[in-house]
């Protein structure tokens, strides 16, 4: 039975995954350089390690309210394979989970595929959804966050 | 395929590599039609030589074919039988084209039709070749070895005869196998090993492959040289690496002249040395095999076309054969086979081998190949090392003494290799000049124009990305200046213009920048052109034109609308695509300029970074953030203190202005462009004009708790200024660029990132976008407002007005300080009668104007300023007790109402009288052994001369300053006459010529910046007149540029002096009255 791993974080108490395969590391830093004019998505350019790194604020990605960044936000970064460096913001982290390929739903049959256009903006962002034992899952796609900033 | 790739990669290296040069060359040869340049034909001989040779192993048919039938047409000329006439050359020319396009892709180079080029040069070299000549070729010469033995090679006359007599012939053979496995010495780089000591005369390779592509094979394989050289024996085995029994010495024979007793460099045993044909080699028997293989390389290649693409070395024969037939169709066979090998002309005139490796312009010993990948990686990893050591830097800021005696070795080093690095990617800009001559000949070629070209500073080096992204724009401005810049000959001729037109292509350094600068003597562009189509495409509304100056109109032709829509002949001017060059030189940090007059040509200017990746900038703070802005668009700072924070900015125009000596300046307030990002709109710039409205009220109203100074920096965009308010300033560092992320490149206020010595990111600002932003119309205001006042007054002096006693104003013009310092009296100190204070560790001697001048005392106060002068080797400075301002203003010194010495006159600024200090002479008369020096050696005695001991002998000391500002007419009059020399004085360069013909000078020192004529024309008509035309002349100017140094120069000034530093322009005037010499 295929597997696939998800690394699971927090937004608005929900639980959100991107595959394991996509992330490079979770991070500690929060100082971010605003960068004025930019979509209000980006939370602003972070250093980590000499690297610059674009960082987007998930919970106006996904259209929840803006929220004080606190102990418990980490980074997720994302390999330099999936775009150009960069990141996002998550309320907390979770778990890494084992999910059976058949156990997700509603995710596209052809992964390749881009979704269809007039769907909601997170949609998107969307690659489907499986139910864990905590929760509902919802798997998100990494390589489509950066093309759905400033569309609002 | 290791082995392949590495064979054929660095082959294509080396022949681009002599391409690159070759087409200047062929110029040159050109255009020494009669007479050429020996080493030149020798050094284009030789290139195409090598590639022909290399390609021979790696089975690059047609590399080959193409570059034979060159190298025969070059050894002609090398033989003196052709001249370099345009003809020859065109084809030439074609030939390395196409040459080059086949190396370029060399994997499909032998798919390429060459049968064109390759006819047109064959036709060529059938037409010119003297039938002497052709029974030469045709007429085989017997080798002998030193026993009377074959050796294997036939040659003809011809080539025998062109061997210089002092060149010794031998055959090497190689062992190509033996050779990689030992030494790791490539194919290639034994021809190339070869050709730096002597000449390959014929080469044959025993090989049952075809080519060597595919690797070099296990069993050995043999590679035979008839080798042309001036080296020795014993030389030549240590040279070529072989042992005594793998050289042997060819003897001559009659036809080709007894070789020179004096050349005695043979040794005579070397006769008895073993001939070649008792030396067995692996797998080869000498003579007749060579011909056989030639024989069966032929027939195979007639039997199968299919084997084409494999062909080595021998297939040169097919093409040879074919110019053959053209030359004598009737040939047999047999003389055929002569034919080949008789035509491959090496022919050597005189040419010295040690010139070998300067020719190629490769110092092979000292040089290593790196690819440019690991370059780029090198560069990224110092980027971060410079900002590890920035960050380190901080963290050491209390750290004990040890640690940050390592700290400072770690910067130092760090800086170090980042330099060197840096260096690695530098490439000189002559990689793209070189290009230029070929497209300047082939436009004017092709639009019946004369148009000539000169190269300056084509060794000027730059980093490799800047150098390829400005090919495109270099090319385009050139095209520019050709097609629309130079007039036809009749058109030029009617203007009294010589009938070649004249480019002139120049680089040079300028303080961390590359300058480079394109002018012409062209029609230059005609500003009311630019003007009527400016209006006609509505770009600019009449009232905005009439606002603009004609170097902005010229700026025009810059804008993105202004070309595309109509061409060249209606517009009879310039801007095909000039915003695309705007763009792109922009694109690298560049800032474009132009200048043109109406029939006298045009200039453009350019002037880039050295390089992208490290650049300085002026770290400035908004809100909590900090922002990068490059020190290119930086002019300078200014701070406003206290109610002018509220008053001195002024509304105009629904603009926020500034009055900068006299210039406006659009003010923009970054924190507001930060908070919108949306352009602004005018009613935008509104609301902000009533926003700062409200807080200077609000200042009025109670200034306690307002901001106590504000900060602003004066930014450029092309030609114009604005300015930026920002919250603070930090400083200036050297920061690491990173481009913007691609998400976010649609942001047009920044132009990319870096990481600060803390880690945290930065943003560099791109300042041209924060103009559009903020929709600053740059320059023209404000430079419309200077214009009116100051046009009709060209004696315009920036003063420091101050304060010492009660009474007195003082001046001093700003050229004469270096900076000020504000001083407490609390810590001046005494010794004897002199006060010194202590500024940056360094005693400072206190001059006070009432110890030296008739004037009040100074009112004391515990904060005073401390004047320090330029130009003063010594540290001085001179106490003032209140700095009044600082203004421009004319200036016409009275020296008649009051005078004393130390002061140079007087003037009415502001209503007062006002004393100007002679700074010098103040510091002369307390200190007057520091200038005892020149004194000496000028009167024999320290201090001012005597009148009486200068009355004598006036003529001797006459001196014609030239100089427009009345100010500096007397400055340095003044200067000069305290130096015993009579002065007269001219307005402008017209005048001063005047005076030439009246007068007799010992010397010349001439403005440059004049009305009426300047000091590049006087001194032009000057050294071209008929009167005191070898006049010592001094260019004393406040122009301060390498370029100007060098025109200055050019045009014949004897020396070059920047306004004004004392000591150092009277040292000069007394070397050049040639006293200080004959008496020191």
């Amino acid at each position: 039975m295929p597997k696939r791993q998800f690394c699971t974080f927090q937004i608005a108490e929900r639980l959100f995954g991107v595959d394991i395969l996509d992330v490079k590391e979770i991070n500690l830093e929060a100082k971010f350089t605003p960068v004025f004019h930019a979509p209000k998505e980006v939370e602003g350019y972070v250093n980590i390690r000499g690297q610059i790194y674009l960082i987007l604020n998930l919970r106006l990605l996904l259209g929840f309210e803006k929220k004080a960044v606190d102990e418990a936000s980490r980074l997720v970064l994302f390999k330099p394979q999936v775009e150009e460096p960069f990141g996002v913001l998550v309320d907390r982290i979770g778990d890494v989970v084992d999910v059976d390929v058949t156990q997700i739903e509603d995710h596209n049959k052809d992964d390749q595929r881009p979704s269809k256009d007039g769907k909601r903006k997170s949609a998107e962002l969307w690659d489907g959804v499986c139910k864990l034992e905590e929760g509902l899952l919802v798997v998100l796609n990494s390589r489509n966050m950066l093309k759905s900033i400033g569309k609002t | 395929m290791e082995a392949e790739r590495e064979f054929v990669d660095q082959f294509v290296m080396e022949a681009r590599e002599h391409l690159d040069t070759i087409e200047d060359d062929f110029l040159k040869l050109e255009n020494q039609r009669d007479n050429p340049d020996q080493t030149l034909v020798d050094k284009v001989f030789r290139a195409i030589h090598s590639i022909k040779g290399a390609s021979g192993f790696l089975g690059l048919t047609k590399i080959g074919n193409l570059a034979h039938v060159m190298e025969t047409l070059l050894s002609m000329m090398r033989a003196g039988e052709v001249q370099p006439e345009s003809e020859f050359i065109d084809a030439l020319l074609a030939g390395a084209d196409i040459l080059g396009a086949m190396v370029d892709d060399v994997e499909h180079s032998n798919e390429t039709d060459i049968t064109k080029i390759h006819d047109r040069l064959a036709t060529l070299l059938a037409r010119v070749i003297s039938p002497k000549v052709k029974h030469e070729m045709n007429t085989p010469v017997k080798l002998s070895g030193s026993e009377g033995d074959y050796i294997g090679f036939d040659i003809n006359e011809f080539t025998l005869k062109n061997i210089p007599p002092n060149m010794s012939l031998y055959v090497l053979k190689y062992d190509l196998t033996e050779l990689s496995k030992k030494e790791h010495k490539s194919p290639v780089a034994l021809i190339r090993d070869l050709l730096s000591t002597g000449e390959i005369i014929d080469a044959k390779l025993d090989i049952p492959f075809n080519d060597l592509r595919s690797g070099l094979p296990q069993a050995p394989l043999v590679y035979e040289v008839l080798y042309a050289t001036f080296l020795l024996p014993d030389d030549i085995q240590e040279i070529a690496g072989l042992p005594e029994d793998r050289v042997s010495y060819v003897e001559r024979g009659d036809s080709a002249g007894v070789i020179p007793i004096s050349s005695g460099f043979r040794v005579p045993s070397f006769n008895l040395r073993t001939p070649v044909s008792e030396t067995p080699l692996p797998e080869q028997s000498p003579h007749p095999q060579a011909v056989v293989i030639n024989r069966e390389k032929r027939s195979e290649r007639r039997g199968e076309k299919a084997e084409e693409g494999r062909e080595r070395t021998g297939d040169k024969e097919e093409k040879t054969e074919k110019r053959a037939d053209d030359n004598q169709p009737a040939t047999t066979e047999d003389s055929r086979q002569l034919a080949t090998d008789t035509e491959k002309p090496q022919v050597l005139p005189d040419v010295e081998p040690e010139q070998e490796p300067h020719d190629t312009g490769v110092d092979l010993s000292s040089s290593v190949r790196i690819h440019v990948d690991i370059l780029d990686k090198l560069m990224m990893l110092v980027g971060e090392l410079v900002l590890v050591r920035n960050q380190q830097i901080l963290s050491m800021e209390n750290a004990d003494p040890v640690s940050q005696f390592i700290a400072q070795r770690l910067d130092a080093v760090t800086t170090e290799l980042q330099e060197t690095v840096m260096r690695t990617r530098m490439q000189s800009i002559g990689k793209i000049f070189r290009k230029f001559p070929r497209i300047i000949r082939t436009l004017g070629k092709a639009h019946g124009k004369y148009i000539r070209i000169t190269l300056n500073g084509s060794k000027v080096e730059l980093d490799k990305t800047i150098l390829e992204s400005l090919t495109d724009p270099l090319t385009h401005l050139i095209r520019n200046s050709c097609d629309h810049g130079i007039e036809s000959p009749e058109e030029r001729t009617r203007a009294g213009k010589p009938e070649t037109g004249h480019i002139t292509l120049g680089a040079w350094h300028e303080a961390g920048h590359i300058n480079i600068e394109i002018r012409d003597d062209g029609r230059g562009i005609n500003p009311d052109i630019i003007r009527q189509k400016a209006l006609e495409k509505r770009l600019k509304t009449v009232t905005e034109l009439n606002r603009m100056s004609d170097n902005e109109i010229l700026r025009l032709i810059l804008l993105p609308g202004f070309s595309t829509a109509d061409k060249v002949s209606e517009l009879s001017g310039r801007g095909v695509g000039m915003d695309v060059v705007k763009t792109g030189i922009e694109k690298l940090g560049g800032i474009i300029d132009l200048e043109s007059a109406v029939g006298e040509g045009t200039g453009i200017h350019l002037r880039l970074p050295l390089t992208l990746a490290i650049i300085p900038c002026l770290i400035v703070i908004s809100g909590e953030d900090r922002y990068a802005i490059p020190q290119v668009n930086l002019v300078e700072l200014v701070c406003l203190y206290d109610e002018d924070v509220h008053t001195k900015i002024e509304i105009a125009d629904n603009q926020e202005v500034y009055r900068l000596r006299d210039r406006l300046l659009h003010m923009v307030r970054f924190s507001e462009v930060l908070a919108r990002p949306a352009p602004f709109a005018t009613e935008v710039v509104s609301e902000i004009i009533e926003k700062s409205r409200t807080s200077a009220s609000a200042f009025r109203a109670g200034p306690e708790d307002q901001e106590a100074s504000l900060n602003f920096a004066v930014l450029k965009v092309g030609t114009g200024r604005f300015g930026l308010i920002i919250d603070h300033v930090l400083g200036t560092e050297e920061i690491v660029v990173k481009p913007m992320h691609p998400a976010l490149k649609s942001l047009n206020i920044y132009s990319g990132a870096t990481v600060m010595g803390d880690g945290k990111v930065a943003l560099i600002l791109d300042i041209e976008g924060i103009a559009a932003h903020a929709g600053v119309i740059t320059g023209t205001r404000a430079d419309e407002l200077h214009t009116d006042t100051v046009e009709n007054d060209d004696d315009l002096q920036t003063v420091l007005l101050f304060k010492y006693g009660e009474k007195e104003h003082f001046a001093m013009t700003l050229p004469l300080i270096r900076r000020i310092e504000r001083i407490s009296t609390f810590h001046i100190e005494e010794i004897g009668e002199k006060e010194f204070i202590t500024i940056n560790n360094i005693s400072t001697r206190i001059l006070r104007l009432d110890q030296v001048l008739d004037v009040s005392t100074g009112t004391e106060r515990d904060g005073m300023f401390l004047i320090l002068p330029r130009y003063i080797r010594r540290p001085v400075g001179l106490l003032a007790s209140r700095l009044v301002d600082i203004e421009e203003t004319s200036v016409q010194l009275n020296t008649e109402s009051y005078m004393e010495d130390g002061i140079m006159g007087t003037s009415v600024i502001r209503g007062h009288i006002t004393l100007f200090i002679d700074i010098y002479r103040l510091i002369e008369k307390v200190e007057p052994e520091w200038f005892a020096d020149r004194r000496m050696g000028l009167f024999g005695m320290p201090g001012p001369p005597d009148k009486e001991l200068l009355a004598h002998n006036e003529s001797e000391k006459r001196v014609l300053l030239v100089e427009d500002a009345s100010f500096f007419r007397q400055l340095i009059k003044s200067y000069l006459e305290a130096d015993g020399y009579e002065v007269i004085t001219a307005e402008n360069g017209k005048i001063g010529l005047e005076r030439i013909n009246e007068t007799s000078f010992k010397l010349v020192v001439s403005d440059i910046e004049m009305p009426v004529m300047d000091g590049w024309n006087f001194v032009k008509h000057l050294r071209g007149g008929k009167r005191q035309q070898n006049i010592p002349t001094v260019a004393l100017t406040a122009l301060d540029s390498e370029n100007d140094r060098e025109k200055a120069k050019r045009c014949g000034f004897d020396r070059y002096e920047v306004k004004i530093d004392r000591e150092r322009f009277l040292t000069t005037v007394a070397e050049l009255m040639g006293r200080m010499k004959s008496e020191v």
